[in-house]
């Protein structure tokens, strides 16, 4: 074994309860965030990697995964998906930690990761605490989409108003692209091709690149796609209350210097 | 106040999945203006039609649809009482109650009545038996218990479960989306998505924390005869294993769990020959009863790859199972038949260590630590040994000396315990065992080695990582993070003489020419001595010797680079 600097920086995203209760079960997640990604990606021939995670969670917890086990990481700065596991607490109580060896495609052990120490107890008296959370906001993909014909929606016969901080997640947004992709309205297996294909490219095209405009637009959080899909989706404007700031003051966030209006809260999606 | 509702309606075809429909409801009504906003509705069952208020709904309910519904109430932290009302915003460090209800009934607003509330529903077609997970995606400082649940919910026409947050006052994020998961097997096996809700939150944006870095050293690729082994554990005494083969990307095989083995506790009264016995004999019991498939899948490992394959062991559960010494069938054991090697994590210079596989060589000056009284003077002089008078004393040896070609080589044997330090109770009952204990630490050396020397320790389980509360801890470990290159140690007691015609077979072998790969030394040797076994025409004291010879052999592990060659001078002064 030499010390090595090569490598994919990434940052692990892991969800665990640090305090849980006998016998009942819980959620563990496991997601990594690549560091390097864009220009800074390492492997200029592939542009995913998988990663596998093994759980050793013993005795606290019998762990078994959700759907596979592994986590595909992307050149263009994010994943597919965390790993997720069932953990079913012991029956007895005890501490412990839950130790996740990351493993490439071959094989080979890269890193362990362990969290904090967990307590499992007879009865849970303070809240679990999760661990580092994600602050990026997640697209809902499931299995039981809406499946809305093309043909009438594509037809802009008029418009869906969704109120001011309500959001639609799945793929209700993009049913329509069924029709207008397949050239009818997709069938089930057609559908579930096109979403799996659409989170992809969501995944892929979150963050809009944007260096060739000017350099210091493509530094910070940068500019996401669906910032971008709500600006072209956005028809017009409606005005949703007139007032004074204090009546107003629920939409805005006041500061001393400046005013800073919660787009949430006055988004009209059309 | 504008009243932003509008009422569309709208005929939506249906495609070709008739039984599929969906609603997504959402109403919001503001605090003091109790009035509607908005709301919404999409449906899509055969020639099913959207409307929004006052329009009546065509579901296809056919197949029976069970809602989720989601409603969130604050609570109080010093009584845990909570609003009556469902909540709009959150606020940093508060606390609520996310009540998930799972039923037949669609939700209907109550009509002409200030209903605060804030509720998402979303039908899907389940099972008999439904779990639900809460996954959060921002700054939720905790969730209380109760995921989880596995419920019948055809018993039942209505089902609720909560989830209470801790909104973390520290950090809160602009939005805090909540995701509901559902799975609806027993055994669980995968998760659906069921519902999300996102609600701003309200309280002072600070920054994320520092993400912690880790390095991943994704471009290594094993060799292709590389095979490992891990060994995790499921719950107390059980393991699970898993096979994986480097030829076969993203194709790991899950062996069976294996349930062993009550721990064996090396008492004060038990004779070390009695340890090693029935130590043998739990190993033997797994392969005699193919435990978890593990005789078969090894069995079928090395009629593929032959001698050429390298098992790599990654012992996650630190079970202390000499797997060298699982025995296969017809006298061919698992460490006689294959390089077996070991891999632990190690830190070093805070990058992670990888595995290395590469065709090295290893040569250097050999530093040795012995009794004060020993009979392996002549051993000794003749690799040019330098003599650390204790075990404290080595550090002083290993540092690098610009006049001097470095380290190459550490070999150690004691009567006695040679321990770290940080194994505290892990080993209470070796402790009570071994009366003469010593210490060695790295602190002043780590860091400073460019040339790493291999080690070589032969005293009673030199090679057992232990565990001591979280933390996996003991002498191999330390080592191998802070100066070794690769480490051979015993998991279990040594009996002297045979450590030292171990010590000085490998030496041997060390000085030809060409060099010696350890871990094939070990596997020719323990090759031999099984073979000496049984062999018909020896003594029934030969086979005894030769079959304790083995024993303790198999208790021998390698953790390091598999195909690393280490050299000494025939005259014994190391290049």
């Amino acid at each position: 074994m030499t010390d090595t600097n090569i490598g994919l920086s990434i940052e692990p995203i892991i969800k665990y309860p640090s305090e849980a209760e006998v016998g009942k079960m819980y959620l563990l997640t496991i997601d990594l965030r690549p560091l390097d990604f864009d220009e800074k990606w390492p492997y200029h021939d592939i542009e995913e990697q998988t990663i596998h995670c093994l759980i050793n969670s013993a005795p606290l917890f019998r762990s078994s995964p959700l759907g596979d086990s592994c986590v595909v990481i992307h050149r263009f700065g994010g994943s597919y998906g965390p790993a997720r596991f069932r953990l079913t607490a012991s029956a007895k109580e005890g501490e412990g930690t839950i130790r996740i060896t990351l493993v490439n495609s071959k094989g080979l052990p890269l890193d362990v990761i362990e969290t904090p120490t967990i307590h499992v107890r007879q009865r849970s008296h303070t809240p679990t605490r999760i661990s580092v959370i994600s602050s990026a906001e997640m697209k809902v993909s499931d299995n039981n989409a809406v499946l809305i014909d093309g043909e009438t929606v594509g037809a802009n016969l008029g418009t869906i108003t969704v109120d001011n901080t309500a959001r639609i997640h799945g793929v209700a947004v993009g049913v329509n692209l069924g029709t207008i992709i397949y050239g009818r309205p997709p069938e089930e297996d057609k559908r579930r091709q096109l979403v799996w294909y659409l989170e992809r490219v969501t995944s892929r095209l979150f963050r809009l690149p944007l260096r060739g405009l000017e350099e210091r637009l493509d530094r910070g959080q940068g500019v996401g796609l669906p910032q971008v899909y709500v600006m072209l989706a956005t028809q017009s404007q409606i005005e949703v209350i007139r007032g004074s700031i204090s009546s107003l003051s629920r939409y805005l966030e006041l500061n001393v210097s400046q005013i800073l209006i919660k787009t949430a809260s006055v988004d009209h999606r059309c | 106040v504008s009243d932003p509702i509008e009422r569309t309606t709208r005929r939506l075809q249906h495609g070709a999945s008739p039984s599929r429909t969906t609603t997504t409801r959402t109403e919001i009504t503001r605090a003091d203006d109790v009035q509607p906003i908005a709301e919404q509705s999409i449906s899509a069952g055969a020639d099913s039609v959207v409307t929004n208020n006052n329009q009546s709904i065509n579901l296809d309910l056919a197949d029976r649809n069970f809602y989720f519904d989601l409603q969130v109430f604050s609570k109080n932290e010093e009584s845990d009482e909570e609003s009556a009302e469902t909540v709009m915003f959150l606020e940093a460090g508060g606390r609520y109650r996310l009540h998930v209800t799972v039923g037949l009934n669609e939700y209907n607003p109550p009509i002409g009545t200030a209903d605060i509330s804030r509720r998402v529903q979303y039908p899907v077609k389940i099972g008999r038996t439904l779990a639900l997970f809460l996954d959060t995606h921002s700054s939720i400082k905790a969730i209380t218990s109760s995921q989880a649940e596995l419920l019948d919910v055809r018993t039942y026409h209505e089902w609720n479960c909560d989830f209470v947050l801790e909104i973390d006052a520290a950090n809160p994020s602009g939005d805090i989306t909540l995701l509901l998961l559902y799975s609806e097997s027993d055994p669980i096996a995968t998760l659906n998505q069921a519902l999300s809700l996102v609600l701003p939150v309200k309280g002072n944006l600070s920054s994320p924390p520092v993400p912690i870095k880790h390095i991943l050293p994704l471009e290594l690729e094993p060799p292709p005869d590389t095979v490992f082994l891990y060994v995790n554990a499921a719950i107390e005494n059980e393991f699970e294993l898993i096979g994986w083969e480097s030829k076969q990307s993203d194709c790991p095989t899950t062996l069976n769990p294996i349930n062993i083995l009550s721990p064996i506790i090396f008492h004060e009264t038990t004779s070390e020959d009695d340890y090693i016995r029935t130590l043998q004999n739990q190993v033997h019991d797994l392969s005699v009863n193919n435990a978890g498939n593990i005789s078969i899948w090894a069995g079928d490992i090395l009629q593929r790859y032959e001698k050429s394959c390298c098992i790599v062991v990654i012992d996650q559960a630190d079970s202390g199972i000499p797997w060298e010494m699982l025995h296969l069938s017809e006298g061919r054991y698992l460490g006689a038949e294959a390089r077996v090697v070991r891999w632990v994590e190690a830190q070093y210079r805070g990058g992670a260590l990888a595995m290395q596989f590469q065709h090295d060589q290893l040569d250097g000056r050999v530093v040795a630590c012995v009794p004060p009284i020993h009979t392996e003077t002549d051993f000794l002089e003749a690799i040019a040994a330098e003599l650390a008078e204790t075990p404290e004393d080595l550090q002083d040896y290993l540092f690098p000396d610009e006049t001097r070609e470095p380290v190459g080589f550490v070999y150690m044997t004691l009567n006695g315990l040679l321990l770290y330090g940080d194994e505290h109770d892990a080993i209470d009952t070796l402790l009570q065992r071994y009366s003469e204990q010593y210490q060695v630490r790295f602190n002043d050396i780590e860091g400073l080695l460019q040339l790493r020397p291999f080690f070589l320790v032969s005293t009673p389980f030199s090679g057992r990582i232990f565990r001591h509360g979280r933390y996996s801890c003991g002498l191999v470990k330390a080592a191998l993070t802070q100066v070794a290159s690769g480490y051979i140690g015993t998991l279990g007691p040594v009996d002297r003489e045979y450590a030292f015609w171990f010590a000085r077979k490998l030496f041997e072998a060390a000085q030809s020419p060409e060099g010696a790969n350890p871990a094939e030394v070990l596997r020719i040797l323990r090759a031999e001595a099984a073979e000496e076994v049984r062999k018909p025409s020896i003594t029934p004291r030969q086979r005894q010797a030769a079959r304790r010879r083995l024993r303790y052999l198999s208790l021998y592990v390698y953790y390091g680079n598999p195909n690393i060659r280490l050299r000494l001078s025939a005259r014994g002064e190391a290049r």
